[in-house]
C-alpha cells in the first residue's frame, strides 16, 4: 500500500501567528473560522504555581477569580453569562493559568465586554473565600486519596516545591489558611496585562479586528516575580510513598534541566521522546505494555516552561511487578543511547509526529491553541519555523547521542508508591 | 454497511469513525468484558497487516476506540492524503482480526491492569458495578463495560472472544463517517472499494442485547448501602428513564440539566451555596438504547446524614409535582446547550462523532438535528410532566456510599 509521507506537508507550514488585534499592553491575536457561530476567547497569563509562595495560593487565587468580580456576585455574573450563552472556565496551570470563554458570536461583545470587567479588579467577598476553601479541602482530600494522583501530587512537590517547609504536598486544611488580603495583594503583583495574552478563535465579526477592549495598564513592578523553584534536585534519588492499601505502584520518573532554546537540538530531544514513550508504537509501549502486558498504559512526556524543562515518564503496574517494570523502563532508558532506531522505527514516529503537528494547524481553535502552546513557551514564529525545518532532519545518530544526554537512569529522581517502608 | 461522507474543505486532515452496534449489553453474564477486551484485540493487527498502529503511524495518523454499553467505536485521525490507509486497515480488520491465544493473553493482562488503575485503586472506582447491579436487575446493563468482575476478565476463553467477534463484527452492524476536504461522492466511492466483498452470512441487524435476560424483573431491593474507605460519603439517587430513542429521553436531559447541570442549577444553589449540605451535587441522565437512568449524585458535607441528604433531594424532585421549572434558567439551559453543540460542530473529531452515535445506535444521523430542536424547544409544562411520569418517590434507587475510617 503506497503511504504519502506527511512530513513532505510540514515544510509547506509556517507559523500562524494569526492576525494582530489593536492593543499596546499585551498580544491581542484573532485566528478566523470555524463553520460554526462558536467563539473561543482565551485570556491567559504566564503564571502558574511555578511561580508560587505556598503550594495552593496561585491555583486557588485563579479559582476563586470568576468569583471574585469587582461589582457583581459570583451568582449574578454566573447568571449574566448565561444570558448571554457564554461558559467561563478558569484554569491554573504550572507555567501558565487561563480564563477561557466560550460563546457565539451573534452577541460576542456582550459577553466579551463582561469579561473584561473581570480584569479590573479582584474583590474576595468572605462568603465565596469560605465556600471555596471548603470545596477545595475536599477536593484536596479526594485526590489525595487517590493513590496515583498522591504520587503526582509527590512529583509535582519535587518539580516545584518544597516551597514552605513542611507542605510539599497540598493537604485539605491548607485551604483554610488563604486570606482575602493575600489573595488580593497577590493578584495585584502577580497578574499584570503585561503578562497577558488574548486570543480569540472562530467566527469572530470584522469589527473585532481593529476595536478593542479596554484592557488594565501594566504594572511593571509584577516582572520581578521569578520562578520559585526550591527544591532538592538530586540526581537518581528515589522518593518512597508509603501507601498501604495499593493495588498498584505509581512509578514516576523526573529529570529537570535549564529550557533547551537551540532548536536543533530541541527536535532532536523530541523525536527521542517521542521515540521512547510518545505514542502507542514507542519502545516503551511495545516492551511493558504490548509485550509484557504490565501495564494499562506508560508516556514519556516534556513539560515545558518558561525557563525549565522537565521529563517525566509515568505508569500504574501491579505490585508484585513494579521491580519487573522498573528494570525493563531503566533498561529501555539505556538502550536508547545505543541502539539507534532503524530506518523504518525512525519514519514510523516521524511521519506521527508530522500528523500530529499537521492536525495542530487544522482550523481556527487548534490553531489559536498552536499560537498559545508557544507564547507559554516564549517561542518566536523563527523558533517554530526552526522545529519545523530541523524534525525531519533528525538522524539515528542524534537519537543516540541526544538519548545519551538526557535518558541516562542515574540521571533521574524516582518517586515510587510502595506499601509498606 | 451504512456510511456517510461529511465535507470541510478548510481542513488537512481527515476523521474516519466506524461504529459497531456492540457492546457490554451484548454479553451474557459469566463471561462479561468481552466486548471491551476484543476492543483492545482488535488492534493486534491481521496476516496482512500485522501491526495496525505502525501503519496508521507511518501514515501520520493516531488511533483510538472506545467500547459502551450499546456501542463500540473504531476511530483514525490523519492527513487527508492516507485516508485509503485508514479505510483498508480498518475494512481488513473487521473480518481478519488475529485472535490468536498470546495475543488473547496479552491483551488480557492489559485490561487487567486497566481494571485495577481505574476501578480499584481508584476511590469510589467501584460505584457503577454496585449502581447498575442495583437499577438494572437481570437486565444487560447489569455490569459495568470492564466486565462485572476482574475473575470474569480473567476467566474470559479464546472461543468466547472470537465467537463474540463473528457474531457483531459485521458490515451490516457497523456505520461509517468520514470528515474530509474531498467531495462525498469521491470519499463513498473510495470507501466502497474497501469495504466491498465483506459479505457475510445474514444476520439480524440491529443492536442485539444479551438474549439471555428479560427486562421486565421488578426489583425487590431499592436500596443498597456499601461502606469504603474513602474521604466523603456520597449519595446515589436513580430513576430508570425511556430508551434515548424516544422524545422522553431528550427531555430529561433537558431537565437534568436545569436541575443540577450547573453552578446555577437549583441543586447547586440551594445545598452547596446556601444551606451546605454537599460539596459536590449534580444531576444527570445515563443514556442508553434498553433505557437510561436519571440521577442525582451528592457528596455529603461533614456530619450530614444520608437520611437527611435522600429526604431533600427527593424534596427538590417532588418539588416539580406542583411547580413548573423555572423557565428563565430553562432559557439558560436551552442557550448553553446550543452554544455547546455549536462548540462540538467545530471539532471534525467530535462532528464525526456525533453522526455515528446517531446513526450507530438510532439509526438515523439526521436525528442529531430533531433532537437538538426538541431540546431547544423544552417547555416547563412538558419537563413538569416527565418528572410526574419516571421521578416518582417510590420507584427511587437509592445508593448510600458510606466512607468509613482508614
Amino acid at each position: 500500500m503506497d503511504i504519502f509521507q506527511p512530513l513532505k506537508i510540514l515544510e509547506s507550514l509556517d507559523a500562524d501567528e494569526g492576525l494582530e488585534a489593536g492593543h499596546t499592553d499585551c498580544p491581542v491575536r484573532i485566528f478566523r473560522g470555524s463553520g460554526t457561530p462558536a467563539v473561543r476567547c482565551i485570556f491567559l497569563f504566564r503564571r502558574g504555581y511555578l511561580y508560587d509562595r505556598h503550594n495552593l495560593e496561585h491555583s486557588f487565587l485563579f479559582n476563586l477569580l470568576d468569583k471574585a468580580h469587582p461589582r457583581l456576585s459570583a451568582e449574578v455574573f454566573q447568571e449574566q453569562l448565561e444570558d448571554l450563552g457564554c461558559l467561563l472556565s478558569v484554569s491554573a496551570g504550572a507555567g501558565f493559568s487561563e480564563v477561557r470563554m466560550e460563546g457565539t458570536s451573534e452577541n460576542m461583545r456582550a459577553w466579551l465586554e463582561a469579561a473584561g470587567e473581570l480584569f479590573r479588579g479582584y474583590h474576595v467577598r468572605p462568603e465565596e473565600l469560605n465556600l471555596q476553601a471548603t470545596l477545595v479541602e475536599r477536593q484536596i482530600a479526594q485526590a489525595l486519596a487517590r493513590p496515583a494522583t498522591r504520587v503526582s501530587y509527590e512529583a509535582r512537590a519535587w518539580k516545584f516545591g518544597p516551597n514552605i517547609p513542611g507542605a510539599s504536598v497540598p493537604q485539605p486544611e491548607d485551604a483554610h489558611t488563604m486570606t482575602a488580603e493575600a489573595l488580593e495583594n497577590l493578584w495585584k503583583a502577580a497578574y499584570p496585562s503585561t503578562l497577558m495574552a488574548v486570543v480569540l478563535a472562530g467566527d469572530i465579526p470584522e469589527v473585532f479586528s481593529t476595536e478593542w477592549l479596554h484592557l488594565p495598564k501594566p504594572k511593571k513592578d509584577a516582572d520581578t516575580l521569578q520562578p520559585v523553584l526550591q527544591a532538592q534536585h538530586d540526581e537518581g534519588h528515589e522518593i518512597r510513598v508509603v501507601l498501604p492499601r495499593a493495588q498498584q505502584a505509581s512509578l514516576r520518573w523526573l529529570q529537570r534541566f535549564p529550557r533547551i532554546g537551540d532548536m536543533e537540538q530541541y527536535s532532536r530531544l523530541r523525536v527521542a521522546l517521542t521515540l521512547l514513550g510518545g505514542f502507542f508504537g514507542s519502545r516503551l509501549m511495545r516492551k511493558i505494555r504490548e509485550k509484557e502486558g504490565l501495564t494499562y498504559g506508560i508516556q514519556a512526556s516534556l513539560n515545558q516552561h518558561l525557563e525549565y524543562h522537565f521529563l517525566e515518564i509515568a505508569t500504574e503496574v501491579d505490585i508484585s511487578r513494579a521491580p519487573e517494570a522498573l528494570d525493563l523502563v531503566n533498561q529501555t532508558l539505556k538502550e536508547m543511547s545505543h541502539r539507534p532506531p532503524s530506518a523504518e522505527e525512525l519514519e514510523e514516529v516521524k511521519n506521527f509526529m508530522a500528523g500530529r503537528i499537521i492536525a495542530a494547524y487544522d482550523g481556527a481553535m487548534s490553531r489559536a491553541d498552536r499560537w498559545l502552546h508557544r507564547y507559554t513557551l516564549g517561542w518566536t514564529s523563527d523558533m517554530e519555523r526552526a522545529y519545523l525545518k530541523h524534525l525531519p532532519q533528525v538522524t539515528p545518530e542524534d537519537i543516540m547521542k541526544v538519548s545519551d544526554t538526557f535518558f541516562q537512569p542515574e540521571k533521574f529522581t524516582l518517586i515510587r508508591s510502595v506499601t509498606e517502608e | 454497511m451504512w456510511a456517510l461522507a461529511h465535507r470541510d474543505a478548510s481542513l488537512k486532515t481527515a476523521q474516519l469513525w466506524l461504529g459497531y452496534r456492540v457492546g457490554s449489553a451484548s454479553e451474557s453474564p459469566g463471561a462479561t468484558g468481552v466486548a471491551h477486551l476484543l476492543e483492545h484485540l482488535m488492534f493486534e493487527g491481521t496476516a496482512l497487516y500485522p501491526e495496525f498502529d505502525a501503519v496508521i503511524q507511518k501514515a501520520g495518523g493516531s488511533s483510538n476506540a472506545f467500547t459502551g454499553q450499546d456501542l463500540t467505536c473504531y476511530y483514525e485521525s490523519l492527513p487527508d492524503a492516507n485516508l485509503h490507509v485508514a479505510l483498508a486497515l480498518e475494512s481488513d480488520r473487521m473480518r481478519n482480526a488475529q485472535l490468536s491465544d498470546d495475543k488473547i493473553e496479552i491483551q488480557r493482562r492489559v485490561v487487567l491492569e486497566e481494571y485495577k488503575e481505574r476501578y480499584i485503586n481508584n476511590p469510589y472506582g467501584d460505584v457503577w458495578h454496585h449502581l447498575r447491579a442495583l437499577c438494572f436487575k437481570n437486565h444487560p446493563y447489569a455490569w459495568p463495560v470492564i466486565g462485572r468482575s476482574l475473575g470474569e476478565v480473567a476467566g474470559l476463553t479464546s472461543e468466547t472472544i472470537r465467537r463474540f467477534h463473528h457474531q457483531h463484527y459485521r458490515p451490516e452492524n457497523a456505520a461509517l463517517v468520514v470528515v474530509s476536504p474531498r467531495c462525498e461522492e469521491e470519499v463513498l466511492e473510495q470507501a466502497a472499494r474497501y469495504f466491498e466483498g465483506l459479505i457475510f452470512e445474514k444476520s439480524d441487524t440491529g443492536f442485539v442485547p444479551s438474549t439471555s435476560l428479560s427486562q421486565s424483573v421488578e426489583p425487590t431491593e431499592r436500596e443498597m448501602k456499601v461502606e469504603r474507605p474513602v474521604p466523603d460519603s456520597m449519595i446515589y439517587l436513580a430513576w430508570r428513564t425511556p430508551p434515548c430513542t424516544e422524545e422522553d429521553s431528550v427531555g430529561l436531559d433537558v431537565l437534568a440539566e436545569w436541575l443540577g447541570g450547573s453552578e446555577s442549577s437549583v441543586l447547586y444553589r440551594k445545598y452547596i451555596r446556601h444551606q451546605p449540605l454537599f460539596t459536590a451535587v449534580q444531576a444527570f441522565q445515563m443514556e442508553g438504547v434498553l433505557g437510561g437512568l436519571f440521577l442525582i449524585v451528592g457528596r455529603l458535607s461533614q456530619g450530614v446524614s444520608f437520611e437527611k441528604a435522600k429526604n431533600v433531594l427527593l424534596q427538590e424532585v417532588n418539588r416539580l409535582e406542583d411547580n413548573v421549572p423555572d423557565p428563565i434558567h430553562l432559557r439558560r439551559v436551552v442557550k448553553m446547550a446550543r452554544m455547546s453543540r455549536a462548540f462540538d460542530l467545530t471539532s471534525p473529531a467530535a462532528r464525526a462523532r456525533r453522526l455515528v452515535w446517531f446513526q450507530t445506535l438510532l439509526g438515523d444521523a439526521s436525528l442529531e438535528a430533531r433532537f437538538m430542536s426538541l431540546y431547544e424547544a423544552a417547555s416547563p409544562e412538558w419537563l413538569q410532566a416527565l418528572a410526574r411520569k419516571y421521578l416518582i418517590s417510590d420507584s427511587v434507587f437509592v445508593l448510600e456510599y458510606a466512607a468509613t475510617q482508614e
